[in-house]
């Protein structure tokens, strides 16, 4: 297993820049993921990790081999580095077998006879489909197809192993039970993982620390607890748990204190360690699930009055939209609320300001 | 293969790419290629330019022959007559031509399974042999001719020895390419287009004009485009029916120039065949901007449902008898009377050929030196031709459309570059290079000449089955074999040479039957030992001995036969649809 660093990663595309001085690492055995929406760079940070593109500038090292430097002209091809990667297609080759498809990888580092029939039993008992060595990819559905495409990247014991939205062809269920049994099998086999993901509960779930991308550069980088309590930018408010964003005038007092005030006029305490934002037009962002209902209507701190546009009923909680002055809010809540209209209360602790772009 | 795509990168120190070896054997595979296609059109590209022929010494620089094209009265003649011609074999193919394919291919037509097999016959049978038996059947001595003119009381109901009879014959000969391919882009069309339209109201006339018939613009562009290529092209019908009365196209300009007494004007040739080469570059490059907007044409989305036959109504009777007349007159009878043609002795309306019934003409072609030779040399020829064909196809596509070799794109343009060469002028440019590349000559007089002419020649039509196969395969295929280590050339030997098993198997086919029914490329490469079949044929033909060629013609329709039956039946292979 091997640590990977790459410093000042960028790719343009004529004009376009799709990767914008991006600089990480990640550590031996971490599981790394690269969140972010499509068109953030995440998959071209990946395919410049696997080799299967050449960047523009910049330098990637695995381990302790520089596999690209821009400035030096080191550029090792994808067939050299002896990496796994998982594409979102499976891309498994329809004209061979299960184990045939395992196979060609050993063959190519010249793991012949016993030693190849071994490793590939081990790895299809790893991914639970030792039954399934003689089918045709085409004979498999989704879930096993996925096993399969993990087992060829394992087999010969990569180095690094590269995920590109793995999950993301199977149906919600399936899903949910694949991302658990990857998780699990990550810590088993300790592989340096680097996955790849537009889906912020996978990215929540399964990884060390996740790095959000967005437009080329590097959003934020943390654990999935900091990145969800803590976003630094509205982007990352906005993209990871998908908050409430609403407008405001932040006002900072010599104590220290912050009050942000909407544009009906009503004044919300914020805490006071709040980011480094400065005094003006900012945007707060609060999560649906942090806004409290609170039947009793009345006054008190950071309570205001919200008229109920639509409620939605997903099962496990309601979901109501609210209208505060011109503003929408989402609200999730456990109850069902009948009236036309509700009293809000929005938790100092759970409002992220940031400055307005 | 990852490319160094910063060439000043190259030149930075402490370099250490490493990169497989698939460059050199991409930029093997596209030398070769071009090195073909330069072999076909740099001599009649020089020679049009020189005074003299190519390997004169003397020969100097000369606009003259261009200059002689736009003087000479005989020649600008023939520029009108070849205008009136396209303009009718154009004209019928596409009216005919789509018509047959939307009625095929998209309506409720009774037997629509077997007519469109039936109707897409003349596609494997060389022009040549539609001509010969349009002759038999509708010439002044025509089996067919007799009849209506007795019918009618007219000795001669109509002359095929006119610039519209051979404008309609090839038109016939055409007509099957503009079906074949319109029908694809009427049937691959999404049910719920048509779904659509019909919720919203429209019949079934309505849903064919304004949703059908626009969507297949794509094809009817490239259909048009590609009939006035052959159109233009055309040799063989315009030979055997225009010149005996004195109709000159500029194809059979060519062909008379170049069998002149003497040393033929070879600057003047290469002068008309670059024009006419010039004139389908530029229909290509008309083609590209109109249907720039492709999208526009594509189907959205996922395809659901089973496209529902445009139901004709009381006219499906009706339709279906004017399609089997026209199968009955401008197919059936025009094979039926080389067929009777090949086991008569005579041919006469006069004389019922149950009488002169024999079987002597095939006595002749399995048992004379000239027919046996040209039939094993056409049998060689298509048997080594197709299969060294279909690995050359096979490695510029897989060049083409799966390596990041830097002049893919250009490499993709050579590749297209044959079918804007009209088949002769190919020939004539290997003939060409046989007398001016030293060590060519050895070739010559051999029907190994002949394989390199067809080599080119057919690139594009192979590449046309084997690229567009390619794009359907997943690139991330190759991007796992590249993942899991494999360099460019085990990535296609191992993955996507066998996913394209299916296409390489078309592509041998069609090579195959191009192969035994082509011959103008022939012509002028054809040597006393290295005949094939359709350009002995012609030649035959034209000095009468009309029923030994009947009988070679009907063995090159069972031939073709045989293999499009065997590639369905034993290999499953479509050629077309």
């Amino acid at each position: 297993m091997a640590s990977v660093a790459v410093s000042n990663l960028s790719r343009h595309f004529g004009p376009v820049v799709a990767l914008d001085d991006v600089s990480f690492t990640v550590g031996d055995g971490e599981f790394l993921t690269l969140l972010g929406p499509s068109g953030c760079g995440k998959s071209t940070t990946l395919s410049a990790l696997a080799g299967l593109d050449r960047p523009t500038s910049g330098v990637i090292r695995i381990g302790d081999r520089v596999l690209f430097d821009g400035a030096a002209g080191v550029f090792v091809d994808a067939q050299f580095r002896n990496l796994g990667m998982m594409f979102q297609s499976y891309a498994l080759w329809p004209h061979m077998t299960v184990a045939e498809n395992l196979d060609f990888t050993l063959e190519l580092r010249r793991i012949r006879g016993l030693e190849a029939k071994q490793r590939i039993e081990e790895t299809l008992t790893l991914v639970d489909m030792e039954a399934y060595a003689a089918r045709y990819p085409g004979e498999l559905s989704g879930g096993q197809q996925q096993r399969v495409a993990l087992a060829r990247t394992l087999v010969y014991r990569p180095e690094i192993l590269l995920l590109d939205e793995p999950l993301s062809n199977l149906d919600a269920k399936l899903r949910d039970r694949a991302r658990i049994w990857l998780g699990e099998l990550q810590k088993r086999t300790g592989v340096t993982t680097v996955y790849v993901t537009h889906d912020q509960t996978e990215a929540l779930a399964l990884s060390d620390r996740i790095i959000v991308m967005n437009q080329g550069r590097i959003a934020q980088v943390g654990t999935p607890k900091e990145i969800y309590d803590a976003p630094t930018d509205v982007f990352v408010a906005d993209f990871v748990g998908a908050s409430n964003l609403i407008k405001a005038d932040l006002t900072i007092a010599t104590d220290g204190t912050a009050q942000a005030r909407l544009p009906t006029g009503d004044l919300l305490q914020l805490r006071t360690s709040l980011p480094r934002t400065p005094a003006g037009p900012v945007m707060l962002a609060i999560r649906p699930e942090k806004i409290v209902i609170d039947g009793s209507s009345g006054t008190g701190e950071n309570r205001l009055n919200a008229e109920i546009v639509s409620r939605s009923y997903l099962g496990a909680r309601n979901l109501l939209v609210v209208r505060i002055g011109d503003q929408r809010v989402r609200v999730e809540t456990s109850e069902h609320i009948q009236t036309p209209s509700v009293s809000v209360r929005l938790p100092a602790d759970a409002i992220g300001a940031y400055p307005a772009t | 293969m990852a490319q160094i795509a910063d060439p000043g990168a190259g030149l930075a120190p402490g370099r250490v790419v490493r990169q497989g070896s698939g460059v050199l054997v991409q930029s093997a595979i596209s030398i070769v290629s071009t090195t073909l296609i330069a072999v076909a059109l740099l001599p009649a590209m020089l020679q049009a330019f020189l005074d003299k022929p190519l390997y004169y010494p003397e020969a100097t620089f000369t606009f003259g022959n261009f200059a002689r094209l736009f003087t000479d009265p005989e020649i600008l003649q023939t520029f009108g007559t070849t205008a009136v011609f396209c303009l009718i074999v154009v004209s019928f193919s596409m009216v005919v031509g789509t018509t047959l394919a939307i009625l095929v291919g998209r309506t409720d037509l009774p037997g629509r399974g077997w007519l469109l097999g039936v109707l897409l016959w003349p596609l494997f049978i060389s022009p040549q042999i539609i001509g010969f038996g349009a002759i038999l059947a509708y010439g002044p001595y025509g089996l067919l001719t007799a009849f209506v003119g007795d019918a009618i009381g007219v000795r001669l109901p109509w002359n095929l020895y006119s610039v519209f009879g051979i404008a309609i014959v090839c038109g016939i000969a055409a007509a099957p390419v503009t079906m074949l391919y319109c029908i694809g882009a009427a049937r691959q069309q999404d049910p719920n287009h048509d779904a659509a339209a019909r919720v919203t109201g429209a019949g079934p006339a309505r849903i064919l004009r304004r949703i059908n018939l626009p969507l297949m613009r794509p094809a009817l562009v490239f259909a048009l485009i590609m009939n006035i290529v052959s159109a233009l092209e055309a040799l063989a019908i315009p030979l055997i029916l225009g010149n005996p009365v004195g109709i000159k196209l500029l194809t059979t300009m060519i062909y008379d120039l170049s069998f002149e007494r003497g040393t033929p004007n070879y600057g003047l040739i290469a002068a008309l065949a670059l024009m006419l080469m010039t004139l389908v570059a530029l229909l290509f490059v008309f083609q590209r901007l109109v249907l720039a907007a492709g999208h526009r044409f594509v189907s959205l989305g996922t395809r659901a449902g089973q496209l529902r036959a445009l139901p004709l109504g009381r006219w499906r009777w009706p339709v279906f008898g004017a399609v089997l007349l026209y199968v009955a007159f401008a197919i059936l009878a025009i094979l039926g009377c080389v067929a009777i043609r090949s086991v008569t002795q005579v041919f006469s309306p006069d004389i019922s050929p149950f009488e002169v019934l024999t079987w002597a003409n095939f006595h002749t072609i399995v048992s004379i030196d000239l027919y046996v030779r040209s039939i094993t040399n056409t049998l060689i020829l298509a048997v080594v031709g197709a299969a060294a064909g279909t690995v050359l196809i096979a490695a510029v596509a897989l060049v083409a459309q799966r390596s990041d070799f830097p002049l893919r794109r250009a490499v993709d343009g050579i590749a297209q570059l044959p079918r804007v060469i009209p088949g002769f002028i190919v020939g004539l440019g290997v003939f060409y290079a046989s007398v001016f590349i030293p060590g060519m000559s050895v070739l010559r007089n051999t029907i190994w000449l002949l394989f390199v002419a067809y080599l080119i020649r057919f690139l594009s039509s192979g590449y046309g089955i084997v690229s567009p196969a390619l794009l359907q395969i997943s690139p991330d295929f190759d991007r796992a074999a590249k993942s899991v280590g494999a360099g460019w050339t085990s990535t296609m030997r191992r993955i996507v040479l066998p996913l394209s098993k299916p296409a390489l198997l078309s592509c041998f086919i069609l090579l195959m039957i191009l192969i035994i029914k082509e011959y103008s490329s022939a012509v002028f490469l054809m040597a006393p030992g290295s005949e094939v079949m359709g350009a002995t044929m012609l030649a035959l033909w034209i000095q009468g001995q009309t029923g030994p060629v009947a009988a070679l013609a009907v063995l090159q329709i069972a031939l073709t036969a045989v293999m499009t039956v065997a590639a369905k039946q034993l290999l499953g292979v479509k050629l077309h649809g």
